[in-house]
């Protein structure tokens, strides 16, 4: 039972290697995310949203209010780190298309084991991201609570997770990637425009206002912004709760839909 | 003692095609199995099962002695599995592609660098450890694929066609990878081909299969002399003797029937051939019939295996299940 348990744990790992490996090896990809949203920074952010300074909660920063700048910020963060976890659940199409998907499934390794491996990595990834769009703000000059960025860490890794198992349940139960884009259509996109990424849930007409709160999205966003750039619209509890729930419903989906996969 | 027990075993897909009606075999620990059959006929399923990758309607399978549905778990740690798609991942390293299998597979640290390098030069791969997989030929994939099939020390290794799309030479250097990984290692090997001369000098025993069900199985030997029949090939040194020879074939020895006709010669199939050829040989010297030469052909596996077998692709509806997803990437193809 130990010399088991000790092999899962292995296989995690080379299989967080392998995530890692490709990821470092597919520069035009890391490049990509990184470009996206900054050009979004510069669009939105410059251009239409300086003129705008947000109402702000209770806790505002020293200004008195904060930059649709700042706001926009954290929801970029957020569509990027969904966008990569994504993709890195969405990789198991490549994997059964190119094969490669048998060679894991036919080794004495747990399917859960398959999952987190795969989980793990993309949380990785979707933090060095989170980092790279800090450290460009930064740049940018953009202003920051910096120590809040290790506070909204769990808060990244949460939405990760979230993100991860939407791709590794879609793709469990897809053969090609004409069928993803389809779900990327109508599902991830409407998930993350329509979620308090771009628009805070104050400015949001009321019909509006619905959506935004019952997607989960727009707690995680908002848990980020609360220690990010101290200024957030729900209260964290609210924040911190959904987020652990929307992570832990779709980890198990996807390990429910990984066992029952058959090849 | 047996590597493979295979019982009535059945599968039936949701939409109710039935791919496997009750088959049962056994494969003897240290032997080769060729396991023969048309495209769709029920191989790759087979295998998926035994592999347990796919769980079976109804029957038992065991491997290795343990049952594929109960204790998955102990049956893959002992066997290796050559995919007929390659199955590698072509931005890692053939170095990086084997760490990976060893360690989904329990092995550590130093005996996976050793295994790594005895393997690499046991398919003559050494200095390729550290180049992307994408550089690599397809011959050198497979070679590869063969060699991280045998890692973690398998006691059964299954190939699914390991030789298809490759040329000749590269055939050739492959089975010797494998005959010697399987002497060196008593390995037992379950082979799927469509190369039935492969089969025929490789396999110690042939089951054929056809629209679900297993329709003969014995040696390479025992299925020729079942279900193959002899020809009596006589080759004539012109046209005009050929002629000559048919039309008295036609009037004196009725029960022979021509096969093959060419130029200058014919194939003829009858029963106990092998008494009639002295015969027949007489009856040509006197009538001034001249032969070049007059000899029997034995079948070769491969006239049993189109006997046994209907063909499924020339509008024969056979027993073919295709998966929905690729009947929907056939279709956008045509």
């Amino acid at each position: 039972m130990r010399k088991r348990t000790t092999n899962e744990l292995q296989a995690v790992y080379i299989i967080w290697m392998r995530h890692m490996k490709r990821f470092v090896r597919t520069k035009g990809r890391v490049l990509g995310s990184v470009l996206q949203p900054l050009f979004f920074l510069l669009a939105f952010g410059m251009g239409v949203g300086r003129a705008l300074t947000l109402g702000g909660g209770a806790s505002a920063g020293a200004s008195g209010g904060i930059t649709y700048l700042q706001f926009l910020l954290c929801g970029l963060i957020g569509m990027s780190v969904i966008f990569a976890s994504v993709m890195a659940g969405i990789a198991v199409i490549w994997d059964r298309q190119f094969g490669f998907l048998k060679e894991v499934l036919v080794a004495p390794v747990s399917r859960l084991s398959i999952v987190l491996g795969r989980t793990l990595g993309a949380v990785t990834t979707a933090l060095i991201q989170a980092c790279v769009i800090v450290l460009i703000a930064m740049m940018m000059r953009i202003n920051l609570n910096l120590p809040g960025f290790i506070s909204a860490v769990p808060f990244i890794i949460a939405l990760s997770i979230f993100a991860t198992g939407i791709g590794l349940t879609v793709s469990s139960r897809m053969q090609d990637m004409e069928s993803f884009q389809f779900v990327q259509n109508i599902f991830i996109m409407p998930m993350v425009f329509l979620s308090t990424a771009f628009m805070p849930i104050t400015l949001a007409p009321e019909w509006l206002r619905n959506i935004l709160l019952i997607n989960p999205v727009s707690y995680i966003l908002d848990g980020i912004r609360h220690m990010l750039i101290g200024s957030g619209e729900i209260g964290l509890v609210y924040d911190a709760f959904v987020a652990c729930i929307a992570a832990t419903i779709t980890f198990v989906l996807s390990a429910i839909s990984f066992s029952r996969m058959e090849v | 003692m047996d590597a493979i027990i295979v019982e009535n075993l059945t599968k039936t897909y949701a939409g109710g095609v039935q791919a496997l009606k009750s088959i049962s075999f056994r494969v003897k620990k240290g032997t080769i199995f060729g396991f023969l059959g048309p495209n769709g006929a029920g191989k790759t399923t087979t295998q998926k099962i035994l592999c347990t990758l796919l769980k079976p309607t109804s029957g038992n399978a065991i491997v290795m002695g343990h049952d594929v549905v109960k204790d998955p778990w102990e049956v893959r740690r002992k066997i290796g599995v050559v995919f007929q798609d390659p199955a590698l991942d072509d931005k890692l390293t053939g170095k990086e592609n084997l760490e990976y299998h060893a360690r989904l597979y329990g092995l550590r640290g130093d005996e996976i660098k050793r295994k790594i390098k005895e393997l690499m030069s046991l398919v003559e791969l050494e200095g390729w450890e550290d180049k992307l997989v994408s550089s690599y030929s397809g011959g050198m994939r497979r070679k590869l694929e063969v060699a991280r099939s045998v890692m973690h020390d398998p006691e059964l290794l299954f190939l699914d066609e390991p030789t298809i799309g490759l040329d000749a030479h590269t055939r050739k250097k492959i089975w010797e990878h494998i005959l010697r990984i399987k002497k060196e290692k008593g390995l037992t090997i379950f082979l799927t081909t469509h190369y039935i001369e492969e089969a025929e000098k490789l396999c110690d025993r042939v089951a054929v299969i056809d629209k679900g069900r297993i329709v003969a199985e014995g040696t390479p030997e025992e299925l020729k002399k079942k279900f193959g029949r002899k020809r009596l090939v006589v080759v004539f040194s012109s046209e005009a003797d050929k002629k000559k020879a048919l039309e008295m074939l036609k009037r004196e020895m009725g029960e022979m029937r021509v096969i093959v006709e060419k130029e200058k010669s014919v194939e003829l199939e009858s029963s106990r051939i092998e008494e009639k050829i002295s015969a027949l040989r007489k009856l040509f010297v006197r009538r001034g019939v001249r032969l070049i030469e007059l000899s029997v052909k034995y079948p070769s596996l491969e006239d049993v295996y189109l006997e046994l077998t209907e063909d499924v692709e020339n509008g024969n509806d056979g027993g073919a299940y295709i998966p929905p997803f690729r009947k929907r990437r056939f279709s956008r193809m045509a």
